[in-house]
């Protein structure tokens, strides 16, 4: 599905990325861990099509099309998802109404019928309950004055409407207290089919005891030191980076 | 533009004579401003020296509900006359050219202790030529009153004076909307407010060739409240100078001032607000603030506040801010599946509707909100 080869990028002749290869099969879960400052939340992004990032090398491919040709929206269209590390407050533009507009413009780019606010009320309902999210936080400005938690629950609510094919999750699970932990791993576990995939960014091994991956991938400097299955994730607790990384070396 | 021999030639009411010639000879005397002076140093208009202007009258529809007397000018003299007593001693050029040409006013009167149950509504249509509407509205005390002065015009000139008076305890909302494009519309509004009396005057104006508003408030009596709300846009070479004033005469009175500009092309624009705290308006809280939102490089705005503070316990606050659409909020709406040209659409369409959702009035609110998602396309167009 995404298929990451020898990426290079970066911002204003700074190189971020150092060469990432990393595929990404339907059906899939991958974690990627890191230190601060290693590049998880810029490979989000480039996959999000922020046209900050300047790719200087590589390729990224989904299903088999060149993903950097695409606009962000045209990524967005074609079923890719990045939940933002820290969601954008925009005051004035109400959740509801911009969530309408983005799942219809999804839906007139698969050829669907739009839906009319009735019609995504109902449609968002279900959807609402899975991530305990508040009518009141529908109407409300996106993201605005919303708690950390709230901006995430947030994040993942529109992943549950957009359903994606390729969900990005940047450390979706920072600043979550523990039920709100639980409420939202178990909205990403719903959302898993045997045709769409995961990428969680996370610092913690607590996320993956609950949205349990296929595979972890360490990230340092720019570059996957090492990768493996959960139980790297494991190991990463016990010994920290500096270990892990100079084992890789 | 012979001016001279337009106010000779012009008609009005004879009981009005002696108040027209007073003022014409001070129009004359003073003539267009110049960009020398302060208040006119990015609006200049002596271009209208260069034209052949012909006085017309508007046509002014009227809406009135019950409770709202509205009679001609000449037939409601002696009511005028607090108006209008001190108009031939005006500062303002174009309010002493209206005052000069005076024919088609209008008197509005809403008694003590009235409430109509809908809007009075005034619109105002100008093809071409010189237009001078004057407008006087007396709202007596513990009264409602939902004005709305609504400005079409195709290429002509038009310089309306609205002059509105809120006694004790009464609460007024007054739409001023001017739909423009390729006109000039030069207008004043006053307003003068009692004790314990609310205004919420919303200014809107979507363009024209050049506008120019004029608005002062005075808090005449303790407990007066006034929110100035304004939005204008503006795109192509067109040019819009708001200059706001509150007089603060009186202890305990409050002042809200929300101005918000969105401007294309190569349009201009100016914000002034003064706002005058007296000696013994003590106790009074003024806010103002102005934001502008730039959508090309070739935009202009000049925006000044003017405090002139002469009270020691008040509470004044002011704030400008000049910016372009955020990126970061563009590509978290794209990220979602918008089009570029949409996420902005949203981004600037949610800046205006800030100001248009202080709007009390329902059917009005839509009016413009749907006023403002027309006009955008064009400004986005010409940005893209
Ligand atoms: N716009 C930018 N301008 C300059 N440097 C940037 C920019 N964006 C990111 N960087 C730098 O790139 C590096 C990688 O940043 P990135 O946000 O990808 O890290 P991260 O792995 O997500 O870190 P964290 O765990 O703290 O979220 C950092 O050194 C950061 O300062
Ligand atoms: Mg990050």
């Amino acid at each position: 599905m995404l298929e990451i080869r020898g990426l290079e990028a970066g911002v204003k002749g700074k190189t971020i990325l150092k060469g990432i290869d990393l595929v990404v099969n339907a059906g899939e879960v991958h974690a990627i861990m890191g230190p601060n400052g290693s590049g998880k939340s810029t490979l989000a992004q480039v996959i999000a099509g922020r046209e900050q990032f300047v790719v200087s090398a590589g390729s990224v491919k989904y299903d088999g099309r060149d993903l950097l040709e695409l606009a962000p929206d045209e990524r967005a269209c074609a079923g890719i998802f990045m939940a933002f590390q820290y969601p954008v407050e925009i005051p004035g533009v109400s959740n509801s109404y911009f969530l309408r507009s983005a799942l219809n413009a999804q839906r007139r780019a698969r050829g669907e019928q739009e839906l009319d606010a009735f019609e995504f009320l109902a449609f968002i309902q279900d959807r609402m309950a899975l991530l305990n999210l508040q009518d009141e936080l529908l109407n409300r400005p996106v993201n605005d004055g919303f708690s950390g938690g709230e901006k995430k629950r947030n994040e993942i609510f529109q992943m549950a409407v957009l359903e994606p094919r390729l969900a990005v999750l940047d450390e979706t699970d920072s600043g979550l207290d523990i039920d709100a932990l639980r409420v939202v791993a178990s909205g990403i576990n719903s959302l898993r089919r045997d045709d769409n995939a995961t990428i969680v960014v996370t610092h913690y091994q607590r996320l993956l005891n609950y949205v349990v991956p296929d595979f972890v991938h360490i990230l340092v400097d720019g570059r996957i030191v090492r990768s493996g299955d959960r139980q790297l994730a494991l190991d990463l607790e016990e010994q920290g980076y500096d270990r892990i990384a100079a084992r890789a070396a | 533009m012979d001016w001279e021999a337009l106010l000779a030639s012009a008609e009005g009411p004879p009981g009005l004579a002696t108040l027209r010639r007073a003022a014409g000879a001070r129009f004359l005397e003073r003539g267009l401003p110049s960009p020398r002076d302060e208040a006119w140093r990015y609006t200049d208009t002596r271009f209208l020296a260069q034209q052949e202007l012909q006085l017309v009258r508007p046509v002014i529809e009227i809406d009135a509900p019950d409770g709202v007397h509205v009679r001609p000018l000449e037939e409601a003299l002696d009511a005028a006359e607090p108006f209008l007593a001190a108009e031939a001693e005006r500062e303002l050029p174009f309010r002493l050219l209206n005052t000069a040409l005076l024919r088609d006013g209008l008197l509005v009167e809403v008694e003590d202790g009235t409430t109509p149950e809908k809007a009075l509504q005034l619109t105002i249509t100008t093809t071409h030529g010189l237009a001078v509407p004057r407008l006087l509205v007396a709202v007596g005390e513990n009264a409602r009153l939902t004005l709305v002065e609504r400005y079409r015009a195709g290429s002509g000139v038009c310089l309306p004076v609205t002059q509105l008076s809120v006694g004790r305890g009464s609460r007024v909302e007054h739409l001023r909307i001017h739909y423009g494009s390729s006109d000039v519309h030069i207008g004043c509004v006053e307003v003068q407010q009692q004790r314990d009396s609310f205004v919420a005057s919303h200014l809107l104006t979507f363009g024209g060739r050049l506008v120019r508003n004029d608005l002062s408030f005075h808090l005449l009596g303790s407990g007066a409240e006034v929110q100035l709300n304004g939005l204008y846009l503006a795109d192509g070479k067109q040019h819009v100078d708001n200059h706001t004033t509150v007089e603060h005469a009186v202890p305990h009175c409050d002042s809200r001032e929300t101005y918000r500009g969105i401007l294309g092309g190569k349009a201009s624009a100016v914000f002034n607000g003064r706002v005058h705290v007296h000696p013994d308006a003590q106790r009074t809280d003024a806010q103002q603030s102005n934001q502008n939102l730039l959508l090309t490089d070739d935009a202009i705005i000049h925006t000044k506040p003017e405090l002139e503070i002469y009270a020691d316990d008040v509470k004044c606050t002011h704030g400008a801010t000049i910016g372009q659409l955020d990126r970061e909020a563009l590509f978290y709406l794209q990220s979602r599946g918008l089009a570029h040209d949409e996420a902005r659409r949203m981004l600037v369409d949610s800046f205006a509707a800030e100001i248009v959702r202080r709007i009390g009035d329902e059917p009005l609110r839509n009016e413009l909100t749907e006023a403002v998602v027309a006009r955008l396309p064009g400004m986005l167009a010409e940005a893209a």
